[in-house]
């Protein structure tokens, strides 16, 4: 402890980080304005809603911030860079199991013949599970093209990007963050 | 460091199955304020340890307590008093 | 990846066409909200999706020849962003170097913007054409007219995400604009992206009257058309130091 290498992340990509976590902001006080205007429907559509399927996608993503963490820690480091990859992989697996469990929950939502137009509280479920959802994927292909771009590196032991590893790896802390406050809105108030 | 990042993982994860244990065995609003309150807790950790916050320049530490700071205000306010008349 | 820098030949005549075609998005940015929002009172607040016909109807007929102006001028403005966008284009290359596939997405998507939304205005004005007709048939309009400008998120998303990857790609010293302005515009295109959905709702923050399908898009825009008016005002300043080196 103690010489850890100082952060890296340029300034610039917390304007993206900030701006977005202003906006979701924005979303959850709209989401909860609209619940305390109806609040028994979205009581009743929100009781529809599986928690396990919500907290298996939290303990999901909490996995997937825990190995981008490790894996950019493990890049400080020149003799530890290898290890940096299976990480990656661990974090887009993650990744992938999370829009596996969303996709399996809309398809059940839609197979009870509930969507988005159903009623107040799906629209907010559906718009913010789908925007977080677009996010994600987003932050999936960035963390496929890190690690695309870390294989390369480590293959011709070349200078790997600060700024591919650092907007990839705080734009998917952010997207756990995001998810972590998006869970109990949805899923839990009652 | 390695250590951290899993002790941080492993806090996390059991206040999620807390909010979740929580939730299902009690009723009211202060149970929602509380299940919010570790929400933005957990928001917390995962800025200042995973995204290394904690190690930033203390204008970026300073802006990011600030938006934790209104974002959590603003969402337990609403939590709280909506519906209120919009201005306009 | 040339290590020589492309010969700067901003000449001084150069310089004020350059100036003068920035201070062309100022038309589009200033004149489309004041035209269509605020004179033919688009925006004061914007009608809403679930509005009866009759609804629709008595607000083209109130609206009246003053909407008409207002739906001129805005008709007259939107071009502006057209030599802003050469603007960006040319700085872009200079950002991009010999085969600037960027800055050609960029002018593409601007194009195509400045055509959607006149299209969108020209649908409104359709409606104050024959503000007596079958109100089914000006709900009708006035439902293209919205939908054709709020939905079609596509190339302004892909417009912002060109102009962020041309910044963050540039590896000159110094850089052509500080890397947070690409940042900010890939934020911009991210939070453009709701529009789409206003296809769904009748009513809500992501209808077209909405606070997420229209108010936060369009604030958005005007912050990034701010910053990029500011920026490439100071580019073309440095640039002409560089020339008179």
């Amino acid at each position: 402890m103690g010489e850890r290498a100082p952060n890296q992340v340029e300034a610039g990509v917390w304007v993206v980080v900030l701006g977005e976590l202003s906006v979701f902001t924005l979303f959850f006080t709209t989401f909860l304005y609209y619940r305390a205007l109806s609040i028994d429907l979205f009581h009743a559509s929100s009781a529809t809603l599986s928690q396990t399927l919500g907290l298996l996608n939290t303990l999901i993503l909490l996995g997937s911030s825990w190995f981008v963490a490790t894996a950019v820690n493990a890049l400080r480091e020149v003799d530890r860079r290898r290890r940096a990859l299976p990480h990656l992989a661990g974090a887009l697996c993650c990744g992938a199991a999370f829009v596996a469990v969303k996709v399996f929950e809309y398809g059940r939502a839609f197979r009870e013949g509930v969507n988005v137009l159903t009623d107040e509280f799906y629209m907010f479920y559906f718009m913010l599970t789908g925007i977080h959802l677009l996010h994600l994927v987003v932050g999936m292909a960035l963390l496929g093209a890190m690690a695309l771009h870390l294989r390369s590196a480590l293959a011709t032991d070349a200078e790997v990007s600060e700024t591919l590893v650092g907007f990839s790896s705080c734009f998917w802390h952010m997207l756990d963050l995001v998810w972590i406050i998006l869970f109990p809105l949805l899923y839990l108030l009652h | 460091m390695t250590r951290l990042f899993f002790l941080t993982w492993l806090f996390l994860s059991l206040a999620s199955l807390l909010s979740w244990w929580l939730d299902a065995s009690m009723q009211g609003v202060w149970v929602g304020t509380a299940v919010l309150f570790v929400a933005f807790f957990k928001a917390r950790m995962v800025l200042m340890v995973f995204m290394e916050v904690r190690d930033a320049t203390p204008l970026l530490r300073w802006v990011c307590e600030a938006w934790l700071g209104i974002a959590c205000t603003a969402v337990i306010a609403t939590y709280w008093f909506a519906p209120f008349s919009l201005p306009g | 990846m040339s290590t020589t820098q492309p010969a700067s030949n901003l000449c001084p005549r150069q310089r004020s066409s350059h100036r003068i075609a920035v201070w062309c998005g100022t038309l589009f940015t200033i004149g489309l909200p004041l035209g269509w929002g605020i004179l033919a009172s688009f925006l004061l607040p914007p009608i809403s999706p679930s509005a009866t016909p009759q609804e629709v109807a008595a607000f083209v007929t109130e609206g009246g020849i003053l909407q008409k102006l207002g739906l001129m001028m805005a008709l007259a403005c939107v071009g502006g962003l057209l030599p802003m966008s050469a603007v960006l284009g040319d700085q872009m290359r200079r950002m991009e170097g010999a085969r600037p596939i960027w800055a050609q997405t960029q002018l593409a998507c601007a194009t195509l913007t400045v055509w959607l939304v006149s299209a969108a205005l020209v649908f409104f004005a359709a409606a104050a054409f024959r503000a007596d007709r079958n109100p089914e048939l000006i709900q009708l309009l006035n439902d293209l007219g919205w939908l054709t400008f709020i939905t079609p998120v596509s190339m302004i998303v892909f417009w912002m995400c060109a102009v962020g990857a041309a910044i963050l790609s540039d590896r000159g010293e110094p850089s052509v604009m500080p890397r947070w302005v690409g940042y900010l515009s890939i934020w911009a295109a991210l939070l453009s992206a709701p529009g789409f959905a206003a296809v769904l709702f009748h009513n809500g923050p992501f209808a077209w009257s909405g606070l997420l399908a229209l108010w936060i898009p369009l604030l958005i825009f005007i912050v990034w058309w701010i910053t990029l008016t500011v920026y490439l005002l100071k580019a073309i300043r440095e640039e002409a130091g560089i020339s008179e080196r």
